[in-house]
């Protein structure tokens, strides 16, 4: 047996920057190595969106004429935002479980950058949605969809679709935090399902009630979904929607800013006083 | 002999309910001290203060020098906080979870590692170290639990309850595994519902009730005085057992 001998700790000490960093990356290793070790969860993170894809290319597509786009190219881009909201219904779940097992209060207890707790998960976050985002635009290229703008313009679309992950993270963050149950926080995230389809992505706004299309016009799904769609099919999208990719750019970053904002105030109010 | 952990007036309520009531605890550098108490008397609520979780309402508590309202950070350095707890990712490897406890515990990539390995071999769990914590046994899991709480070899531990649902062999185990920290000059505060527990690995017991201390002293003091105060009926030299029923008013 090894014997040890005990550390005095020096002067107290705060957390640097560099120390926040490394914390979060420790935090997002724990993560991913989670999701590496349990290939259901990656699996199911790939059902919903891929379903929903061949869904409406091939059952519901037919019947959703599109002014001057083929539906594919409308519906595609649509769907790799929008799987933002799906992703982080798993996020606001498992947030809850840690919450309520004491996971949370563990990592509170040592000296570590308090906030790597929910910048770590952001993280490991970030990195799924782009695995998920890589697979499920390979599937679609696989069933018609193109990009029809330059590889710039392009990656900014699919930039866009990942910023949409990172601004939901802090709402479902919240939600985790703030109800420490699963089944409440389940409660709270499927409401964001409405968000999907009482906005652009699945079908031009223009096709629903008159009272409903202010709101499905310029909600924060639209708005996401919308610059992705003109930055990866340029003019045609921008004709049909009414503005251009830097309108809808700026319109999500705006959103995204307020729902940001918002969702960590909530998170970190609600994780101090776990 | 420095205090390790010293607590003045601390008041905690939470709403109308007055978890504890101006307790005053101290605990002498190597020293064990067992927490107890019945169900609610606030033992958790006093360990969740000590580590930083919860900020008292009134009143001071120091550990390892530090104040734990003003110094957070540094009492978070000092302390390992094992048992209710569990910080440990099924997923992960025994080794994976010390090695990123450690990190937390700011030690850089291979201090941690080397620091994960010492603590593999001194709880005997080197043989199964690479495996996903999932497959470990109940006694395995509490002693990486309380390993991970070591990685940062800190001078204090607060121990909840430890052992709780261990089986008598694994209980055995953990409390050799205990006793050597102990010798090693750790400072340990542990709650627990078993008073053979306290009895076999405290050097001081304090028992608390309704937020406050009713009675602090070694088991020896303990049983002797309630021996005394007793000398005129047949029990001379009480059970600790019987120490704590009389002493927190529950029924036998």
């Amino acid at each position: 047996m090894t014997t040890m001998t005990l550390d005095r700790p020096a002067a107290p000490v705060r957390i640097t920057p560099a120390a926040a960093v490394s914390d979060t990356v420790v935090i997002a290793r724990r993560n991913l190595i989670r999701l590496r070790r349990t290939p259901q969860l990656l699996v199911s993170a790939l059902v919903v969106p891929v379903m929903f894809l061949l869904m409406f290319r091939y059952i519901f597509g037919g019947a959703i004429p599109v002014p001057g786009m083929s539906y594919v190219d409308y519906l595609i881009p649509a769907l790799l935002a929008q799987n933002a909201i799906f992703d982080g219904f798993g996020t606001a779940a498992a947030m809850a479980v840690d919450a309520r097992d004491g996971v949370v209060d563990r990592f509170r207890a040592l000296p570590m950058a308090r906030c790597a707790v929910l910048t770590g998960r952001a993280l490991a976050d970030l990195l799924r949605q782009a695995l998920v985002l890589a697979v499920l635009t390979a599937v679609a290229v696989g069933v018609g969809f193109r990009f029809h703008t330059g590889p710039a313009q392009s990656i900014a679309g699919l930039a866009i679709a990942l910023l949409f992950g990172q601004v939901l993270f802090w709402a479902f963050a919240a939600i985790g935090f703030g109800t420490a149950n699963p089944e409440s926080a389940a409660a709270l995230t499927t409401p964001f399902m409405l968000l999907v389809f009482a906005s652009s992505a699945l079908i031009p706004v223009s096709t629903l009630p008159g009272w409903l299309q202010p709101f499905a016009r310029n909600q924060p799904v639209s708005q996401y979904v919308d610059a992705v769609r003109c930055l990866t099919q340029g003019h045609p999208a921008e004709q049909l929607l009414g503005h251009t990719a830097g309108y809808y750019t700026v319109t999500s970053l705006l959103w995204g800013i307020a729902i940001v904002l918002a969702g960590a105030t909530l998170a970190l109010r609600a994780y101090r006083r776990l | 002999m420095p205090l390790m952990i010293e607590a003045t007036g601390v008041q905690k309520s939470f709403g109308e309910t007055r978890a504890l009531g101006g307790l005053d605890l101290a605990v002498a550098e190597n020293r064990v001290t067992g927490l107890l108490g019945p169900n609610g008397a606030g033992k958790t609520t006093l360990i969740r203060i000590l580590a930083t979780l919860l900020r008292p309402d009134r009143g001071q508590a120091r550990v390892a020098g530090y104040d734990v309202t003003a110094q957070p950070f540094a009492v978070r350095r000092a302390i390992g906080l094992a048992g209710q707890y569990a910080v440990v990712d099924e997923t992960l490897t025994g080794r994976e979870n010390l090695e990123m406890t450690g990190q937390l515990y700011r030690l850089s990539r291979r201090v941690a590692r080397e620091r994960a390995t010492e603590v593999l071999d001194r709880l005997s769990l080197t043989t199964a170290a690479d495996r996903p914590v999932r497959s470990y046994s109940g006694g395995m899991r509490r002693r990486l639990d309380l390993g991970a709480s070591l990685a940062g070899r800190p001078p204090v531990l607060l121990l909840d309850e430890p052992t709780t649902g261990l089986d008598p062999a694994a209980r055995n185990e953990l409390w050799a595994y205990i006793r050597d920290l102990v010798a090693e000059g750790t400072t340990l505060l542990l709650t627990t519902q078993l008073l053979e527990e306290a009895d076999q690995l405290a050097d001081d017991i304090v028992i608390i009730n309704h937020g406050t201390v009713v009675a602090h002293g070694t088991p020896d003091e303990l049983k002797a005085r309630l021996g005394g105060e007793r000398a005129e009926t047949v029990v001379v030299r009480p059970s600790l057992e019987e120490v704590f029923l009389t002493l927190t008013g529950s029924p036998a």
